[in-house]
């Protein structure tokens, strides 16, 4: 078709129409006219903000999947602000997975808002984690994650081979402490037996927790009895010369112990049981003593 | 095959640039590394076309990645702690800032990007892209992290007006 001055100035205007309905119109408008296609660069440009126009909706909506096939400045800073959604999404599910280094530094003050709340969601869960670990009295391991531990010594000392061995400790007497000096000098009680423990030479290996009112246990790995026999001993010594302190008053306490080794095919129960046994026996023979299973 | 080879590389060949440059430091600037490599993309495209220019400049990118990670990076088969000390290295030496868009270990995909890119941001804008030394250093970074051959392709990047390069890496097992 012969373009005159008139008819090139209608098209023009019709193609300007069109670029501008398509980015106001609240829904797609139908497919241009054919004689636009004869405008130099019409076709181009509207199919470029077709796909631009479709990629934002898309955005918006959620979808941050869709695929955006052009080029050039416009499609390419959207496809920018998509990296970053997607990083987003990516760091997101790090910090999902536990892993609180992540930041942000690319979304202007979200970047500061989000690194905040990762900071925190971090100090929460180590608070959370010390605290489902954490006898509150004592500060020593609880008993569900002292027996975690515990079990995990077990399967490694199964699956490699060696030796380790178990303790168990009872305080003397506790119920006529808590009776007849009451409650909170009981407790500090058992908070002098975790000093004691924790500043007698116990290695970094070793582990101790509170499994009872007043028991303790201590998991020595890569440990034969009659070394674990001398540990339990320098416990049991620093403890009856540790002077217990509550409001003024001072006061001694101390513990029958009893100290398992690993069998081969024993369980956590069978280990256990031979620990209590011993520290029974230990009791029952005049308490402040160490008594080795048989 | 050359079997008298000249030019082997090894990581000495850097040099020790404290005792060579004691006054102009270890730092120089973006345009004189584009020079080079812009330089020898020329040449070597006249001497042996653009489809092996392409390809001498993956396999360049992927020896300089599988030396880069033998010497800038602590080894670690935890996937976050790679991408971790990898954008840090990146960012300290001017290279570029990394990010994952996604990374599928288990099938083997990964989309990483890499802004302010050494060897493309502020190019004009061709219709092609032309990453071709970093998509095979990116791919034995990934080889080197996880053992697996990986094939990068850029499917952004500056040049085609992408504010951002990204690339695609598919495991090839």
């Amino acid at each position: 078709m012969t373009q005159t001055p008139d008819n090139s100035s209608t098209l023009l205007k019709m193609a300007v129409k069109n670029l501008q309905d398509l980015l106001t119109d609240r829904t797609v408008p139908p497919e241009p006219p054919e004689e636009l296609a004869d405008v130099a660069g019409f076709s181009q440009l509207y199919s470029t903000l077709l796909e631009v126009r479709t990629a934002i909706r898309e955005f918006s909506s959620g979808n941050l999947d869709h695929q955006i096939t052009k080029k050039g400045y416009l499609p390419g800073s959207i496809k920018a602000l998509q990296a970053s959604l997607h990083h987003l999404t990516w760091q997101t599910k790090m910090i999902a997975s536990g892993d609180f280094s992540q930041r942000v530094d690319f979304m202007g003050e979200f970047s500061e808002s989000f690194n905040s709340m990762v900071t925190l969601l971090d100090e929460s869960m180590q608070k959370l984690g010390f605290m489902a670990h954490t006898d509150p009295l004592t500060g020593s391991n609880n008993r569900g994650y002292f027996m975690e531990r515990f079990d995990a010594e077990l399967d490694r000392t199964k699956r490699y081979g060696g030796v380790f061995c178990f303790i168990m400790l009872d305080l003397d007497h506790f119920k006529s402490v808590n009776d007849t000096r009451g409650h909170a000098a009981g407790d500090e009680a058992l908070r002098s037996l975790c000093r004691v423990l924790n500043s007698s030479g116990l290695r970094n290996t070793d582990f101790f927790g509170r499994i009872g009112g007043e028991e303790f246990a201590i998991v020595l790995p890569e440990t034969k009895i009659q070394e674990a026999v001398k540990a339990a001993e320098r416990v049991r010594g620093n403890l009856e010369n540790t002077i217990v302190l509550h409001e003024g008053n001072e006061f001694f306490i101390t513990a029958s112990i009893g100290v398992s080794a690993y069998r081969v095919g024993d369980t956590r129960e069978s280990m256990l049981n031979r620990a209590d046994q011993a520290m029974y026996n230990a009791k029952e023979i005049g308490r402040n003593r160490i008594c080795v299973e048989t | 095959m050359i079997n008298d080879r000249k030019y082997i590389f090894s990581w000495e060949l850097l040099g020790d640039i404290t005792v060579g440059r004691p006054n102009l430091g270890s730092t120089t600037r973006v345009e004189v590394y584009r020079l080079l490599q812009f330089a020898f993309r020329d040449v070597i495209e006249q001497h042996v076309g653009t489809e092996e220019t392409d390809k001498i400049f993956y396999e360049a990118g992927a020896l300089a990645g599988k030396e880069f990670y033998a010497h800038m990076l602590t080894p670690t088969t935890d996937l976050n702690e790679f991408v971790r000390q990898l954008q840090e290295v990146l960012k300290e030496l001017g290279i570029g800032i990394l990010r994952v868009e996604r990374a599928d270990m288990e099938k083997g995909e990964i989309i990483l990007t890499v802004s302010e890119d050494l060897d493309c941001s502020g190019l004009p804008e061709l219709d092609y892209e032309i990453c071709s030394y970093d998509e095979g250093f990116i791919s034995a970074l990934l080889e080197c992290f996880s053992g697996i051959k990986f094939i990068v392709k850029e499917v952004d990047c500056w040049c085609t007006g992408d504010r951002t390069c990204r690339f695609k890496a598919i495991a090839t097992v």
